[in-house]
């Protein structure tokens, strides 16, 4: 749960955050309670009582209460969301890799940009979906939608103060295309009049708001053109004010003056707009004196037209770019300060992370978005990219530089919360597995316990686990499905598990279950499996006894009667038949032992004579019987032959 | 600001347990999956996850002569198998018999057979927990007169087959134990902590201190298996703990150097065990500290005395609750503090009384996050 990772004091000392407290909806819990963790985020909350001699009477006293959170994040939605920022990720942690031998900004930038354009899609998506749904869904949707709205826009602030390569730090041009792309004020309006080209246009009833918000969003070019379009245009008033507009000295890096030749320039230009303004000539007009005002940076017209704006990002630009335009982008923590203080109510959330932001306070940007509930998918891969970048540097009270510890328990957090999804659980291994050495540790942890519903799915939490060298999570999952398929008395996939999984246990286990089902129903499962096994085995005596009872019953098939009888011997003299199998093993070579040929010598008669009387319990008295006539026939027989033999021989 | 944060959404749904009686423990299976409750009624009931967030009874049946206390889980690699341990003063083995994977709904309620029980206590079973599955099968068990019993099953097989391992008594009355789970044995000899709920009295205090080698007044124990000597040692009894301990609980390790453990007493404390290198070891008098203890955290939010203390899977979280019928969550930050994130309560005033329960209650709504005129324009 992301509800906040922090624990630091910040320096407004705004957030002190309490733990937020939930009302159980049923009043079942009258006296103790107790609580178990399920997998995940998912708990029970039980009525219980300790009191041993008491026996409570009251049965109302029975109700479990599950609990589990709701991750926004698992919205089927917002899935490509999850999916293509896990590729950025996984690309941004390649870059960073390479960034260690050589500067890699560029590539950051680019990555930046495509996280963005990641959560541009996702709120086209949004808002296609939320145009059809209604009701609650559509609700949600549009929660959604100002949810990662919020969150584009200040990851592209956060670009354009941290991650972008600004030539000679001057923001004001990225700021005035920030301001623009988001607050997009009065740009419908602008476009219209224009394109009608009417003179009178301010007739229109937010003509001079729209002149005004070009102007202050820094569109000085349109603000002019809107100005001609007034039927007074052609006035001394209007040409006073377009004079002033047009010959607003403009600072750029690449203009060949330095920073104190423009000033000297921009000083000289307001002091001529003020002049004009002084000398009383625009007083039949005062919208064009306001114009004036803000234009010279007065701090009280920008205060007055603040209250048209939603909020204080409106006038940001336009704020800046008429009192400093020069500002660096670390320098704008004064500008956001008398913005924001031009109404003090209502501030919002987002209120408090652009300042935040504005003010070079990353340590409380991250804590700030840490609190939107979109499960720490922002929090994650924003400061992720600030740390690869170097722009992240977070103390701890003791001074130590603990942002990359900060780093990876929001990565943590994320990744173990996707591995909760029944399937987004392989991208949550991947952040995981980023993070290691205690990404891996969790991750081990989880995987083994990964529901597995299928043999497919099996299969595919071991390649994942062979994938992160996680061998141990591959062959605990192969004996509990080994141990699956015993209890269902399906031998042969047991004893499949078993080999995959290399366990000798589980191998012992499932062969011993083999052989009792040949006993009980003469059919030995999994022979092509065990035809073909190999060294595997080898990992237990009785997988290995199993292997070669298996390719008696080949031999015996393939009529090849003198190796199958061999085999057999062997089997019964190695003694490591189990118990339960000496009856099924003995009176295998009956039909040997009948044959019309004579497939076994006189030794390995007298061999399994032996083996018979030591384990006559195994069998009973007329089976016993009826293998001692055999027995003895097959002795005479070959007996004989043999004896015929030795006397050739001897001749 | 505290409104126009968002908050989680948490969902909850209530399942009619149908005890007869108090329930004493839930306890979920190895995926989480399945449940087991036991309560005073004498009865076990397991329910099954329908996959879709529900869970249905699959089967109920009476496991004791007494009132049940605790129900644990084996590692599936065993089979589907739980102990439970009760006031009559046995404990048992019951294993699930026919096919566990098909979907059960055609099954109806599903048998567990009682392979084995274990009646060498002469008092109330008040604990039983599965041992760590690398170390094979083993199951240990406390009793109210202080004895702790391990056991094992030689052959995994054949679950009817316990030979009681070893003996361990303590002189006081346990209530709860945990096995340490790190995986590292290594590292990390087999380890139980084990707590005891004996009120404090003089007596009680003076038996204890009886106990020569160990004097001290705590009610946490660390016992420790020593492949030499292979016999169950007390290595350690945390002295901060003082007063009755109702639950304990060892974090997962995530390959730490040391371990935590959570203590359910008059508060929820968690305690960092760190072990000591061998060399530095051997402190005055010959005798030989094993760990470092620390209290990392106190809370006593609770105000009242705490029941459990229940980890989640990664040890991020620990869930406790107590006589304020409360449940609070406890979450350590990156710099290692902990610091509670979230507190579920009944509803103090019984007067408005809530909508009755249906099958997903909604209750927490999220706020909306930012001004909504903030809204793309396009």
């Amino acid at each position: 749960m992301n509800t906040s990772s922090f624990a630091v004091d910040s320096s407004r000392g705004k957030t002190v955050d309490a733990a937020k407290t939930f009302v159980l909806p049923d009043k079942c819990f009258q006296k103790h309670v107790g609580c178990a963790w399920g997998r995940g985020n998912k708990f029970t909350i039980y009525p219980r009582s300790q009191t041993v001699n008491k026996t409570p009477t009251d049965t109302a006293d029975n109700k479990l209460l599950n609990i589990k959170q709701d991750i926004l994040l698992f919205t089927p939605i917002l899935r490509k969301l999850v999916n293509e920022s896990n590729g950025t990720y996984l690309s941004l942690q390649k870059a960073a890799e390479a960034a260690k031998v050589s500067d890699n900004q560029v590539e950051f930038l680019k990555l930046s940009r495509q996280f963005r354009s990641i959560i541009r899609v996702c709120l086209e998506n949004l808002q296609e979906a939320a145009a059809k749904a209604e009701g609650i869904e559509k609700n949600n949707l549009l929660s959604y939608i100002t949810i990662f709205y919020s969150i584009e826009c200040i990851w592209h602030l956060c670009e354009i103060l941290y991650i972008d390569n600004i030539p000679g730090d001057i923001v004001l041009p990225y700021l005035l295309e920030w301001v623009r792309f988001h607050f997009p004020c009065h740009e419908q309006t602008a476009a219209q009049l224009l394109g009608a080209c009417e003179r009178g246009s301010e007739d229109h009833e937010d003509y001079w708001d729209t002149v005004v918000g070009m102007v202050v969003q820094g569109r000085v070019d349109v603000a002019r053109a809107l100005l001609k379009l007034h039927s007074a245009g052609e006035s001394n008033e209007f040409k006073l004010v377009d004079n002033s507009l047009r010959s607003m000295p403009v600072y750029s890096v690449y203009g060949g003056i330095s920073t104190g030749e423009f000033t000297i320039s921009w000083k000289h230009w307001q002091a001529e707009c003020r002049s004009k303004l002084s000398s009383r000539v625009l007083a039949s007009q005062p919208k064009l004196e306001l114009i004036m005002k803000i234009i010279m940076g007065d701090y009280s017209a920008f205060e007055s037209i603040r209250s048209k704006y939603s909020s204080w990002f409106d006038i940001l630009g336009g704020w800046v770019m008429f009192t400093a335009p020069w500002s660096r982008r670390h320098e704008l923590g004064a500008a956001a300060a008398a913005c924001a203080g031009m109404q003090a109510t209502g501030r919002s959330h987002l209120d408090d992370m652009v300042r935040a932001l504005l003010e070079g306070d990353l340590h409380q940007v991250i804590h700030e978005i840490q609190q939107i509930s979109d499960n720490g998918w922002f929090a994650t891969h924003l400061t992720d990219i600030l740390f690869h970048c170097g722009k992240l540097t977070i103390m701890d009270k003791h001074q130590t530089n603990v942002t990359s510890r900060l780093r990876d328990s929001l990565i943590l957090e994320y990744g173990c919360l996707l591995m909760e999804h029944k399937s987004l659980w392989s991208v949550g291994l991947s952040y995981l597995a980023s993070c290691p050495p205690e990404g891996l540790r969790r991750a081990e942890l989880i995987l083994e316990r990964m529901p597995v519903d299928t043999e497919a799915k099996a299969m595919k939490i071991i390649a994942e686990a062979k994938k992160y060298e996680l061998i141990g999570v591959a062959q605990s999952v192969c004996r509990c499905m080994c141990a699956r398929h015993l209890s269902a008395g399906r031998a042969g996939g047991a004893l499949c598990w078993a080999m995959r999984g290399r366990s000798s246990a589980a191998s012992s286990r499932a062969a011993h279950a083999a052989l009792a089902h040949y006993t009980q129903h003469a059919v030995l499962p999994a022979q092509d499996l065990l035809l073909t096994a190999g060294s595997a085995m080898l990992l237990s005596d009785t997988l290995l006894f199993l292997g070669k009872y298996c390719d008696f019953h080949r031999l015996y098939k393939t009529r090849e009667f003198k190796k199958a009888a061999q085999l057999l011997v062997s089997l019964i003299t190695s003694k490591i038949a189990p118990e339960y199998f000496w009856e099924t093993l003995l009176l295998d070579t009956l039909p040997l032992l009948e044959s019309d040929e004579p497939v076994f010598t006189s030794n390995d008669t007298y061999e399994i004579m032996l083996c018979l009387e030591l384990r006559s319990s195994s069998l009973d008295g007329e089976k016993a019987d009826l293998l001692r006539l055999a027995l003895a026939r097959n002795l005479a027989r070959t007996a004989l032959a043999e004896g015929d033999g030795t006397e050739e021989g001897a001749q | 600001m505290g409104e126009l944060t968002a908050t989680n959404l948490f969902e909850s749904q209530t399942i009619l347990a149908d005890h007869k009686d108090l329930i004493h423990d839930v306890a979920y299976d190895f995926y989480g999956e399945r449940m087991a409750t036991c309560s005073s009624d004498q009865y076990v009931k397991v329910w099954d996850s329908d996959g879709n967030g529900g869970w249905r009874l699959t089967a109920s049946w009476k496991a004791h002569h007494g009132s049940v206390w605790k129900v644990t889980w084996a590692h599936p690699e065993f089979g589907q198998v739980i102990a439970t341990c009760s006031f009559d003063r046995t404990a048992a083995i019951w294993e699930e018999v026919g096919d566990t994977a098909a979907s059960g709904s055609e099954k109806g309620l599903r048998t567990w057979l009682k392979r084995s029980n274990l009646v060498d206590s002469r008092t109330s079973v008040t604990d039983v927990k599965f041992g760590p599955k690398h170390l094979g099968l083993l199951l240990v068990t406390c009793s109210a007169d202080g004895i702790i019993r391990i056991y094992e099953a030689p052959d995994v097989m054949n679950l009817a087959q316990w030979t009681l391992q070893h003996e361990i008594p303590t002189k006081v009355s346990i209530s709860c134990l945990s096995w340490n789970p790190s995986l590292s044995r290594v590292v990390h000899p087999p380890m139980l902590a084990v707590g005891s709920d004996e009120p404090n009295t003089t007596n009680a205090a003076a038996s204890v201190q009886g106990d020569k080698t160990t004097a001290c007044n705590g009610k946490v124990f660390i016992y420790e298996y020593s492949e030499s000597s292979r016999r169950w040692t007390r290595t350690d009894c945390l002295s901060s703990v003082q007063e009755p301990v109702n639950d304990i609980a060892f974090a997962p390790n995530l390959g730490r150097s040391f371990h935590l453990l959570a203590v359910a007493t008059k508060d929820v404390r968690i305690i960092k065990i760190e072990p000591i290198a061998e060399s530095a070891a051997s402190g005055n008098n010959g005798a030989t500290v094993r760990f470092k203890c620390e209290v990392v955290a106190a809370f006593e939010e609770h105000y009242s005395c705490v029941w459990r203390v229940c980890w989640n899977l990664t040890g991020t979280l620990l869930a406790s609750s107590g006589d304020d019928c409360a449940v609070r969550l406890w979450k350590m930050q990156y710099l290692n503090q902990w610091k509670c994130v979230a507190v579920f309560k009944n509803e103090p005033v019984p007067g408005d009384s809530p909508p009755q329960s249906r099958p997903h209650t909604t209750y927490i709504r999220m706020a909306t996050m930012a001004n909504p005129t903030h809204m793309p324009f396009h």
